[in-house]
């Protein structure tokens, strides 16, 4: 996977997140409700829809608009997302080039950013189960196939027993169900995925 | 047995049907069959040869008498049920499930009895026996009876390891060996060398030969299954050395069983040891007829759950709590067993099975006009209602201070955390207590900007102390404003509070959370700026209330956010949560509905034991609301609590009762006790006012 977002389509890649995980809102905040406190599907879509905003009007380069991307999400929700999705961005902002940054190399930042933050391990049940896989395969993979990893890791979420977070108090009986930081993890891979194959290209 | 039965005459006619072991007992019989064959009441009736009412009454009568124990009883059934649920689900010869809390054995142990018994049911002389190597497995080679079957050998699965384990290849084999007067065949090379050229020169040795040789004819292998999660004794065992840290071609290892590696479909993953490692190889052990796999505990289910997939087990022996979650982990439909399932009361004959899938539960009805806007408005509301209390920060909502200015030279106090708590945290800022607050969106931490605005709004050059609940988004985002705060010149301070006992066991004080016992805390952290005493023992002092500090919470119903207005979890009639949060979550454990005396004293055997009350011993206590329950039941609470307090002798300072914590709209209560010292005391009986805590 060879492909550069510029600034264009950074900003069309954040839109879309940010529309998608609105539509998320609802099923995020159950499956959080199910096994914490029901605050991600709100977090997550008023985070990205707060970044895509930044994005849009601050940073006089890509990597400015980046960083004001990550201080404006961190600054609409704080929660846990905040923190964590705001070093990503901040990460990415580090590795971007002027004008544009590599999808891979986008993917590897923000799981190294979310690493960095959060301390979680790959098997703990959190949205690195998905940032991991994604990053690895991103490396040398096609979209297709970094999605492809990305959806064997959320499904590999049931099979675990949360260690972070609220969740982890539940021990067991987190066990069968889908991490809820995961899951989004998933749909902002899948509205990066749809950005770069273009607008009609979201099967 | 039959002598017994003829010396009692006044047996129904019914009991010449019941079989000789249960005696004449048909209550007993009846019972057996309901609670521990799991044989609904029609099919008892047929086998005893009685009516089904007579069967109903039968089962009445039993427990009545004290013939039936339920909890045990419902135990049992589980187990037999989750067994025959992961024989279909998986397609397994035989499965052995045992009870995941029992007694004082460990799981190990118990595991490796129950190993030990199905490798009994299976085993035939002059059969060839493979063992694997670990705890699971020499536990199942201790607990296996003498016994003489005869030609029977024991080999080893694997080379060898260090010897700084107990549990190597060679004495699990060894040791089984012994049990079943077997002979035993070692396998005299490492499990693992250090280059393929050596495992080959090896293989070509005529004794280690000989011994391979004997691995291949193998009729039953018993084994266990690794997690290789990082706290997983794999790593520590010295088995792999630093060999799967230094190999990224492991990544998608799961699991690993006979030296082997496996990734979550049951895929052999093939890495550089491989070539280096001498023992029965996966495809071999696919090959060997009965394969029971021995183990437990539910950080292993996604290694188990591959095993199974590959098929590398057709015998499993594990423990329920791993059973069910493996079974919900693979997508199969879990009968749980439903704590309401057998009620206290009489049978009812049984309901019809259901038909078709469940309404959703209804909208619950709030006050509410944007839900997106709850956290705005109702601040709003709350700041109106308070003018003499608390004031906006630079016009926030959501960031808030005294409304009275605080002395110059103080330590400010800053505290918060997510909505929904109400009437923490707000209604804890004023004289004597805090500051400033920052809050959040609902059950989610405020963000850094916010948080330094109210450490800016605090600070008077002093020092700011910044104290809040264990919660990960909380620690990062008050950690962020913290370093913030450092860079403009502003000592800060944190306590991170973590009363919540039911959370986690009390070795791990540290990970626990901040629930109602919070509002002590900042009380005494209020009290000790208030002194004007200096940073450092105000943190000092705040460190040990939370350490006195002790809370204990049941739900009753499952609170229900603003966006989704229905409940965040089920929660059968009957069923409450023992151990909630403080974020509509669910607890630790569920348990059957019981009367306020004793949640009371569940709740008060809890404190007991971990806060160490005893005779003299003084606290201040709280009984909270967690949002739905009313203040009557709370007194119903209170009394209980009060009663089991003086029984033991211990002296309540001072009690505080209503909703001072809450969890939106759950229903439930918490109780939370501080110890006392003098210094605690003293600082939380000084004056204080905030809109919702006074003293003085």
């Amino acid at each position: 996977m060879t492909q550069d977002l510029d600034r264009a389509a950074m900003a069309a890649f954040l839109k879309r997140a940010a529309q998608r995980l609105e539509e998320c809102r609802t099923e995020l905040s159950t499956l959080d409700g199910e096994v914490g406190d029901g605050d991600h599907g709100a977090s997550m879509a008023d985070g990205f829809s707060a970044a895509a905003t930044g994005f849009e009007t601050e940073g006089d380069d890509l990597p400015g608009a980046l960083r004001a991307a990550g201080q404006r999400f961190l600054s609409a929700v704080g929660a846990t997302v905040g923190p964590l999705y705001a070093t990503a961005f901040i990460e990415a902002a580090g590795r971007s080039g002027p004008d544009s940054i590599p999808a891979p190399t986008l993917i590897a930042a923000f799981d190294d950013g979310i690493a960095r933050r959060g301390n979680a391990q790959p098997g703990d049940c959190t949205m690195r189960d998905v940032w991991l896989p994604a990053a690895r395969c991103a490396a040398s993979g096609s979209m297709p196939e970094v999605l492809e990893a990305a959806g064997a890791g959320l499904e590999a979420t049931r099979t675990m027993v949360a260690a972070k977070g609220r969740a982890a108090r539940l021990g067991s009986r987190t066990l069968g169900r889908i991490d809820p930081g995961a899951r989004s993890a998933l749909v902002i891979l899948e509205a990066l995925s749809n950005t770069l194959g273009g607008e009609g290209d979201s099967a | 047995m039959s002598e017994s039965r003829a010396k009692r005459s006044g047996a129904p006619d019914a009991s010449k049907r019941a079989p000789l072991k249960f005696g004449d007992d048909p209550l007993l019989w009846a019972a057996w069959l309901y609670y521990e064959e799991g044989m609904t009441q029609s099919e008892i009736a047929a086998t005893m040869g009685l009516s089904r009412p007579t069967v109903i009454t039968y089962l009445s009568e039993a427990r009545e008498r004290g013939i039936v124990n339920i909890s045990i009883a419902v135990d049992r059934l589980r187990s037999l049920s989750l067994a025959q649920q992961m024989v279909d689900h998986f397609g397994l010869r035989d499965c052995l499930v045992v009870p995941t809390e029992g007694g004082e054995r460990s799981l190990i142990d118990r595991l490796g009895d129950a190993g030990a018994r199905t490798l009994g049911w299976h085993l035939r002389p002059a059969q060839t026996v493979g063992i694997a190597w670990g705890r699971t497995m020499l536990a199942v080679a201790a607990a296996v009876p003498p016994q003489h079957l005869a030609d029977l050998r024991v080999v080893q699965a694997t080379g060898g390891t260090t010897a700084a384990i107990p549990y190597t290849p060679e004495a699990v084999a060894t040791r089984l060996s012994e049990a079943l007067s077997a002979q035993v065949v070692p396998i005299s090379a490492p499990c693992i060398v250090s280059q393929p050229q050596v495992r080959d020169l090896l293989l070509q040795e005529p004794v280690l030969r000989e011994q391979m040789q004997s691995l291949s004819e193998l009729d039953m292998i018993v084994l266990g299954v690794s997690s290789l999660r990082p706290n997983s004794t794999i790593h520590t065992s010295g088995f792999f050395a630093n060999a799967l840290e230094q190999h990224d071609h492991y990544r998608d290892a799961v699991g690993s069983l006979v030296g082997r590696f496996i990734d979550a479909q049951g895929t052999p993953v093939i890495g550089p040891l491989d070539g280096r490692t001498i023992g029965l190889p996966l495809e071999a052990l696919r090959q060997v007829r009965t394969r029971i796999g021995v183990s437990g505990g539910f950080d292993k289910v996604p290694a188990l759950l591959a095993a199974l997939r590959g098929g590398y087990i057709n015998v499993l022996v594990t423990d329920a709590d791993t059973a069910e979650g493996i079974l919900r982990a693979d997508g199969a439909e879990v009968q749980r067993q439903s704590l309401s399932r057998r009620p206290p009361s009489s049978p009812t004959p049984e309901p019809a099975p259901a038909v078709g899938t469940p309404a959703p539960p209804p909208f619950v009805k709030k006050l509410l006009n944007d839900p997106r806007a709850a956290v705005d408005e109702a601040m709003e509301g709350l700041l109106r209602a308070h003018p003499g209390h608390i004031a906006r920060i630079d016009g926030s909502f959501r960031a808030i201070r005294r409304a009275t200015p605080a002395p110059e030279g103080k330590v400010g106090l800053v505290i918060g955390g997510g909505a929904g708590h109400e009437p923490l945290f707000l209604g804890y800022v004023g004289p004597g207590l805090a500051d400033a607050v920052a809050v959040g969106n609902i059950f989610a931490a405020p963000p850094p900007d916010r948080i330094l605005a109210c450490c800016r709004a605090a600070s008077s050059g002093a020092g700011v102390l910044h104290v809040f609940g264990n919660y990960s988004g909380d620690v990062m985002n008050f950690e962020m404003a913290g370093e913030l705060a450092s860079a403009m010149g502003i000592e800060v301070r944190t306590v991170v509070t973590t009363d919540d006992i039911a959370y986690s066991p009390a070795s791990d004080r540290d990970g626990r959370r901040g629930t109602a016992g919070n509002v002590f805390i900042f009380k005494i952290a209020g009290a000790a700026c208030d002194r004007m005493l200096p940073l450092e023992d105000c943190e000092r002092i705040t460190q040990k209330a939370n350490a006195a500090t002790f809370t204990m919470s049941v739900g009753l119903t499952a609170g229900s956010l603003p966006e989704t207005r229905r409940p965040s979890f089920e929660l059968g009639a009957d069923e409450i949560e023992i151990g909630v949060g403080i974020h509509g979550e669910p607890g630790v454990q569920r348990a059957l509905m019981m009367s306020a005396d004793d949640i009371a004293d569940r709740i008060m055997d809890g404190l007991f034991s971990e806060a160490g009350l005893c005779p003299g011993s003084r606290i201040g206590l709280l009984v909270n609301a967690l949002g739905g329950t009313p203040m009557m039941e709370l007194g119903i609470l209170n009394r209980r609590v009060h009663q089991r307090l003086a029984a033991r002798g211990v002296e309540i300072v001072r009690t505080w009762l209503g909703p001072y914590c809450t969890s939106l709209d759950m229903d439930g209560a918490s109780v939370s006790v501080i110890v006392l010292d003098e210094q605690l005391e003293d600082l939380l009986l000084a004056p204080c006012d905030g809109f919702a805590f006074r003293v003085g």
